[in-house]
């Protein structure tokens, strides 16, 4: 598979300001009468059309080096313009699939030993009633959701797992990191969490596997028979943990996407110093890939 | 948010005659529209706005009515609009550069008063 890709080591997708869009496709007529009258192509669960909105992404480089704009134009070239199909993985979704509702399969089918205690409701760190209180029954209890399902991800990939935490008991603390397909730990980092505090634990590497990726939150021994209040799992492919986004409404990881446009072109805006602007459209292929994901 | 439209809609049907007379009448009765802006919201703040899109399924109105919703009028409280729906298929962000917040834009319109 194609990714989209990161130019530089710090894994920048796009630069700001950046435009995201998620949109259905109705038919809508004003009827003679006045009232107004429309019909679902997509989004609404007719057969063979997408179930979700379909994205419109804005990537966006106001300043970057010749050797970042030589990437991005040798990618752009082996598309051959808007000819080929590519995944991008938005830098301003989710690509932990339903995050915040534990129930769902995504959540349960990776779970080992992690008790759903209470399912959203509770106050969260942002001002609102949607964290949720996990408790573990092992000592090794661990959630490990699907973040890049299709895998084959470029060397030196980032990616950075975060979650909102806040410990019911003194001295709780929490492992977050990354497993790949046969659960071998890619990398991962342990926090100690403040008794009735929300923390915002994140950890971020470069992901050098191409199996599938998880994102693992838990195990080594530190959820430990506990439980914790937890709020907005994430993963983004950039370095830091970014904007929370409730997902699968802006699910992060858009595995058919094309360059909307057949133009490459850039400004030089002085030396070393380049602005690009390129539009990224997601089609549809027959599959719902936002939501058949391979748990 | 601040620059807000609220406005009133009629749709008028007119016929012109051979010697300019008109008939008119109205097609319906008035609709409220809407343009909301939303400047510098943060991420928390778009997901509800961008779950509730969803849930109404962009600009589509069945034939129940039953996906629209009910708006208060900003400038009048306590004053509802029902049946509401969007008045757009696409729900965009802009994320700014100043602390990471999001611009949006949303078009509403009333299917019936």
């Amino acid at each position: 598979m194609n990714y989209f890709p990161q130019v530089n080591g710090n894994g920048v997708v796009t630069q700001l300001p950046y435009k995201s869009s998620l949109a259905y496709n109705n038919i809508y007529q004003e009827m003679p009468f006045g009232r107004s009258y429309s019909f679902a192509q997509r989004g609404s669960g007719l057969n063979n059309f997408p179930m979700t909105p379909l994205g419109n992404f804005g990537v966006n480089y106001i300043a970057i080096t010749d050797a970042e704009v030589a990437a991005l134009s040798a990618f752009f070239d082996s598309m051959k313009g808007r000819l080929n199909q590519f995944c991008f993985l938005d830098p301003d979704g989710n690509l932990v699939n339903n995050s915040e509702s534990f129930t769902a399969t995504s959540w349960t089918s990776q779970n080992t030993g992690v008790t759903v205690t209470t399912n959203g409701g509770l106050a969260d760190p942002l001002g609102g009633t949607r964290a949720s209180l996990l408790t573990a029954t092992s000592s090794n209890s661990n959630y490990a959701p699907i973040v890049i399902p299709g895998g084959g991800l470029p060397a030196n990939f980032v990616l950075c797992g975060s979650v909102y935490c806040m410990a019911q008991s003194a001295g709780q603390s929490l492992a977050l990191g990354f497993v790949d397909s046969g659960f071998n730990v890619l990398g991962s980092a342990t926090w100690s969490l403040q008794q009735n505090q929300w923390t915002r634990i994140y950890y971020a590497m470069q992901i050098n596997s191409a199996s599938y990726i998880r994102l693992l939150i838990g195990g080594f021994s530190t959820w430990n028979m506990t439980g914790i209040r937890v709020f907005g799992p994430q993963c983004v492919a950039s370095m830091g943990p970014g904007n929370y986004s409730k997902s699968p409404d802006n699910y992060g990881y858009h595995p058919t996407c094309r360059f909307d446009t057949d133009t490459f072109a850039f400004t030089k805006i002085g030396p070393n110093q380049n602005s690009v602007v390129l539009p990224v459209a997601e089609y549809f292929t027959g599959t719902d890939t936002n939501t058949s994901e391979a748990f | 948010m601040y620059p807000g439209t609220i406005g009133r809609e009629y749709v008028t049907d007119v016929v012109q005659f051979v010697n300019d007379a008109e008939q008119r009448w109205a097609a319906r009765q008035m609709n409220a529209v809407f343009k909301l802006v939303y400047t510098g919201v943060n991420s928390y703040d778009v997901n509800i706005m961008r779950e509730f899109f969803v849930s109404k399924k962009g600009r589509l109105v069945d034939s129940g009515l039953t996906n629209t919703f009910t708006i208060a009028d900003p400038l009048i409280p306590g004053t509802p609009y029902n049946y509401c729906y969007f008045d757009q298929d696409d729900f965009t962000t802009l994320c700014m550069g100043a602390g990471n917040r999001y611009n949006f834009v949303l078009q509403i319109r009333q299917a019936r008063s």
